[in-house]
């Protein structure tokens, strides 16, 4: 006797609502009986983030989806902005947790506002309307903050600076990158467990540091650093990944920023 | 007290403090309708005296924080669950029936933990399925999400 034929559909979705969106897919495979309860949105719901709503409620475009599968699909598979155009936004398409990406706009970054240091243009790459492009600075200093509280709680996470480099770049071959909760430490504290990356360099070889590494969307990344969001519950403010380059009479030029990427690891 | 009466007519007794954990039979009661004995037609005496079990040794949860007693309700739990795959469909129908929150998440957590990364060849013959999808259907499922099918995680072990 075929045991499951017994089990209501609605006991099955139930079942599955507690495995993973992985097992949640293999699942529609195994019978159509399966396929039925593994598409419902009791299952879909369930992986998709509490404040889903809230976060397609800001999207620039709106958002078309039948059920909460096809939302989950829709999520995990291309980014959508936010904030007018500010903020992208999408699922990792395992684990169903929040993944974002400030744009350049949305970052702290210094003499931003001097069309000599800092620049803001247009890139065919980018999925936002602007991107950051560095003209020449002595300190280059580039902050991206978020809300713990809007990032998936239980989940390990890193930040990652988002970039290019022009052909004529200069004095991207040291910079310090470090994460930290904005409540719980100050930058100088911060400053000192620094580690250093190297956003480019002619020979890379002599060098210490993190190298960037190439992605599908025509884009640099490097790590600036890794962090631990726990519980909802205890409220651990912002988190601040940042840059700092402040060697004086050391001029930095040549790079093209994209924004600051959160996601899980 | 509350008397309960299984399909197969059978007769239990139980504290009316264990068997409101169960929605349905608390709305029964609150409703006046539960005055000799509540038949469950769905539910065989052999499952009802699971699910009773578990009433009984659940049914001073908020007590149990207090003293310091979780330990030893995880324990039971765990050894609760350790059933085979019908025994445990019964009684997720019986929780699912009788609307016992807590016992429907345990025997459903306990039932995906053991499908968790299991194979489809795999899933299927632990749970005696055939499948009756068209090769057709089953290669669009895979090619919307190829990764799902991926994966040294996969396990396609039968236990």
């Amino acid at each position: 006797m075929n045991p499951l034929i017994v089990l209501p559909e609605g006991c099955i979705s139930e079942i599955i609502s507690f495995t993973t969106p992985a097992d949640a897919i293999r699942s529609s495979v195994i019978s159509r009986g399966f396929k039925s309860a593994a598409e419902s949105d009791i299952v879909w719901d369930k992986f998709l983030p509490s404040d889903h709503q809230q976060i397609v409620s800001r999207s620039v475009a709106p958002v078309v989806f039948d059920s909460k599968k096809d939302l989950y699909f829709r999520l995990s598979e291309s980014p959508i902005l936010l904030d007018e155009g500010k903020l992208s936004f999408w699922l990792d398409k395992t684990n169903g947790k929040k993944c974002y990406l400030l744009s350049a706009r949305q970052l702290t970054i210094s003499f931003s506002d001097n069309q000599f240091s800092w620049e803001h243009t247009f890139d065919a790459d980018s999925r936002f309307p602007e991107v950051a492009f560095l003209n020449n600075v002595d300190l280059l200093d580039i902050r991206g903050r978020i809300g713990t509280r809007v990032l998936s709680s239980r989940t390990n996470y890193a930040a990652y600076l988002v970039f290019k480099v022009s052909e004529r770049y200069h004095g991207l071959e040291s910079t310090k990158a470090r994460v930290r909760f904005v409540n719980q430490e100050s930058e100088y504290e911060a400053v000192d467990r620094a580690t250093t990356v190297i956003l480019a360099a002619r020979t890379p070889r002599n060098l210490k540091g993190r190298l960037p590494e190439k992605r599908t969307d025509g884009w640099l990344e490097v790590e600036i650093g890794k962090f631990y969001n726990g519980e909802s519950g205890d409220d651990n403010g912002d988190v601040e990944a940042g840059l700092l380059d402040s060697r004086p009479f050391h001029a930095k030029c040549g790079l093209m920023v994209e924004g600051v990427e959160f996601r899980p690891i | 007290m509350v008397k309960l009466k299984s399909n197969d007519d059978k007769e239990f007794e139980v504290e009316e403090a264990a068997v409101i954990q169960s929605e349905m039979i608390k709305n029964m009661i609150e409703d006046g309708c539960a005055t000799s004995v509540i038949p469950l037609p769905n539910i065989d005496s052999k499952t009802l005296i699971k699910v009773i079990e578990y009433l009984n040794k659940h049914i001073n949860m908020g007590k149990a924080a207090e003293t310091g007693e979780e330990d030893d309700l995880k324990e039971f739990d765990e050894q609760f669950v350790n059933m085979g795959w019908e025994e445990l469909f019964d009684v997720i129908m019986a929780a699912n029936y009788l609307n016992i929150h807590e016992l429907m998440e345990l025997c459903c957590q306990s039932a995906a933990d053991r499908l968790k990364n299991k194979s489809v060849r795999a899933v299927r013959e632990m749970l005696k399925i055939t499948n009756d999808l068209t090769e057709e259907e089953e290669q669009e499922i895979i090619n919307d999400a190829p990764w799902a099918f991926e994966g040294p995680e996969i396990d396609d072990t039968v236990n």
